[in-house]
């Protein structure tokens, strides 16, 4: 499946942008939504970005002396700054209402290049809301840590930055993807399955689930939750391939697939790839079941936001293709 | 929503250029320039149309100026768009504005004048790429003319600008801006000793004269008409400062005294600090005085704009007081009513007054200021020999030095 959207669409299925006012963004990169249901509100967390990534695809001919992938800052401040957007959505996914996570009662100088909380889903555990995702600005090396930050009327009350289970000094630990379900519980690698479970007093995480790998396909990374669907476990992965063309410089393509586990976190299916909108860079940070339908929510290019909503008809066709 | 229905029409066909070009438009309308840059980009590498092309790229850079600090990626866009279609005139126009923007003044004189030569065809876009006419490169060239040293083709450029019916209202106003700025400045022409022999007409002690301080010789026309006159009385209106481009103080030094009026507050103080005094008024309210048949010897009024400058003249009692010679500002090059000049001059005339020299310039465009006698007070002699009233303008220095 090339192109999740038009499969989508062509079978009674939509697709929403996702817009909040340019002034609150000076136009750059709105990215990586997640969407959650909360009771009978919709949620989606909206990542802003100070960039805009200027990406060639096509015939790569219109590409800059960054080369065909760069990450276009100011010039005066070349720092990667994120910020969180908590948007409530309309039933038919429009903007309800829409604020900046205030994160000024846990900030701290950032002692790296990015900024801030980035890719975050959120997840509602034990009645508190979080937003989950990986900051690297805490030392001065950029190391990435999986954080919880937890969210009381859209202001960040506290943030829990999580030790990751095996290898205290791994570089980046990023894309853990949320288990719904499971309060604290993440799929930090689909194959092999290692599920983590983490504990906020203690700041610590440990494996409890280590599968075998299966086949090929094991360089799936991180990218949506993990919900339950029936007698299952199902997400959405990201493949990246990165290369650099004649003149050393990088590019990079990013393919998804879902994967679908049992309760016993065997995985049963892995799809074929997809893309959402035949974009080499899209990422999925957020799948939510609402009204029977799937809602997934991806960015574009790290330009732009969109949910797709893929009615309940055909997604056992989408997911199991 | 129209955003939506664009949106809809890419996934069907992702990889064509016009529906590319058109949902990046859509979000640049709604401010989304990061969204509108990545569709304009794609609208390129999927397209074959130049002309689209060259749109696109120009629209990128169009987003990625509205988000400000991205002149080297602006700059390459733009560049990357003229070399597709050299001949069009709205990737010059917006390469010398973003120099010009950069402070590259230079570079922004050069791409204007290469854009001007350039443009052979016409603009043809579907969107407004902010090329409003052939004049922008002349603006630009105005603008930065102005910042690489070339005063005279600077204020020339303004000027035509100036009159020129096509501008933009926002254009027009940043021209009037400028000229209304730039025009008070006029390096004053310095006379030097050495040019003594050149005088037009060498009155008494010019020889001693080492050096002036008017801005176009108006205190050297002064001394000539009155034939160096010691002692003398002034009546300077507009002062501003007491020495740089100023009338009297080269008079003060030779004994003249008078009154000296501005009505900006900044230069009482700067007056003061040399040792000169100057009153802070409004020439408009100020108490002329004047007993019948009173003279006094020179009469200076520069007031901005020239139509103030014509309404203090018919606040002097010129029936009561003569002046033996004065210098009236009408700034005719720059007066938007176009009627100072032969107002003043029909004025002055039915009091008794003879123009001397009409039109004085610092520069081959600027004709700003009108020279007067009263001819019961002067020699005809020098009248004769300084008299200039052709209709064409005076160059300051060819004038006083006779070339």
């Amino acid at each position: 499946m090339k192109n999740l959207a038009k499969y989508t669409i062509d079978n009674g299925g939509d697709i929403l942008p996702l817009i909040i006012p340019s002034n609150l963004t000076n136009g750059t990169g709105l990215m990586n939504p997640s969407i959650f249901i909360d009771g009978d509100k919709i949620l989606c967390n909206l990542r802003h970005v100070n960039y805009t990534l200027v990406h060639c695809e096509g015939k790569q001919v219109f590409g800059n002396r960054h080369g065909p992938l760069a990450y276009l800052n100011p010039e005066n401040d070349l720092h990667l700054k994120t910020n969180n957007f908590l948007l409530e959505l309309k039933d038919d996914l429009s903007t309800k209402r829409y604020q900046k996570v205030d994160t000024s009662k846990c900030d701290v100088t950032p002692m790296w290049e990015f900024h801030g909380l980035e890719d975050a889903r959120v997840v509602k555990w034990d009645n508190n809301l979080y937003i989950t995702g990986v900051r690297r600005d805490t030392t001065p090396n950029g190391q990435g840590r999986m954080e919880l930050s937890l969210i009381v009327d859209n202001r960040e009350f506290a943030r829990y930055r999580i030790e990751p289970p095996n290898d205290k000094d791994s570089y980046c630990e990023k894309n853990w993807m949320p288990i719904l379900d499971m309060p604290f519980h993440y799929v930090k690698w689909a194959n092999p399955t290692e599920v983590v479970k983490v504990d906020i007093q203690t700041l610590q995480s440990e494996t409890i689930v280590l599968k075998q790998g299966i086949g090929e396909l094991q360089n799936m990374r991180g990218s949506s939750h993990v919900i339950s669907y029936g007698d299952y476990n199902i997400c959405i992965i990201h493949e990246t391939a990165l290369w650099k063309n004649n003149l050393q410089q990088r590019n990079a393509r990013y393919v998804h697939r879902f994967v679908i586990w049992d309760l016993e976190w065997n995985i049963k299916h892995i799809s074929e790839p997809f893309n959402f909108m035949d974009g080499e860079i899209e990422f999925c940070c957020g799948m939510a079941f609402h009204n029977e339908d799937l809602l997934i929510s991806f960015a574009f290019q790290d330009n732009a936001a969109y949910i797709l909503k893929i009615p309940k008809s055909k997604i056992d066709s989408i997911i199991w293709n | 929503m129209e955003l939506k229905s664009l949106l809809t029409q890419y996934i069907q066909d992702t990889q064509n250029p016009n529906t590319c070009f058109k949902l990046g438009w859509e979000y640049e309308k709604l401010g989304q320039t990061a969204s509108a840059a990545g569709f304009y980009l794609r609208a390129t590498e999927f397209g074959d149309n130049v002309e689209l092309n060259y749109e696109a790229m120009l629209r990128m850079a169009l987003c990625f100026e509205k988000q400000g600090d991205r002149w080297f990626m602006i700059k390459g866009l733009i560049l990357r768009a003229i070399s597709l279609l050299p001949n069009r005139p709205e990737a010059h126009n917006l390469l010398a504005r973003t120099y010009e923007r950069c402070k590259d003044w230079q570079e922004a004189y050069t791409a204007a004048v290469i854009g001007k030569k350039m443009s052979t065809n016409k603009p043809n876009s579907i969107t407004y790429l902010e090329y409003d006419g052939d004049w922008v490169f002349d603006f630009e060239l105005a603008v930065c003319s102005w910042w690489i040293g070339l005063f005279d083709e600077s204020l020339h450029l303004f000027r035509q600008l100036k009159e020129n019916n096509n501008l933009t209202p926002n254009y027009k106003q940043s021209v009037i801006n400028n000229l209304s700025s730039l025009s008070n400045w006029k390096s004053p022409i310095e006379y030097k000793k050495e040019n003594y022999h050149n005088l037009r007409y060498k009155f008494k002690g010019a020889e001693n004269i080492e050096k002036n301080y008017s801005q176009c010789f108006q205190d050297m026309f002064v001394l000539m008409m009155t034939n160096g006159k010691k002692d003398g009385t002034y009546l300077e209106i507009g002062c501003a400062d007491p020495f740089y481009g100023n009338n009297t103080a080269l008079l003060e030094q030779l004994g003249w005294r008078g009154d000296s009026i501005d009505i900006s507050p900044q230069w009482e103080q700067k007056w003061a600090e040399n040792g000169r005094k100057c009153e802070i008024a409004n020439a408009l309210e100020y108490n002329y005085g004047g007993q019948e048949g009173e003279i006094i010897d020179y009469l200076q009024i520069d007031c901005d704009p020239p139509i103030i400058s014509f309404e203090v003249l018919k606040k002097i009692p010129l029936h009561n007081i003569k002046f033996r010679v004065i210098t009236f500002e009408h700034d005719h090059y720059d007066d938007d009513t176009k009627m100072v000049r032969e107002k003043s001059r029909k004025y002055l005339k039915s009091f008794g007054y003879e123009l001397i020299v009409s039109d004085i310039s610092p520069d081959e465009y600027s004709p700003y200021e009108d020279w007067w006698i009263h001819p019961d007070l002067i020699d005809i002699k020098i009248i004769n020999t300084m008299k200039d009233i052709s209709e064409n303008i005076k160059k300051a220095d060819k004038y006083i030095y006779n070339k």
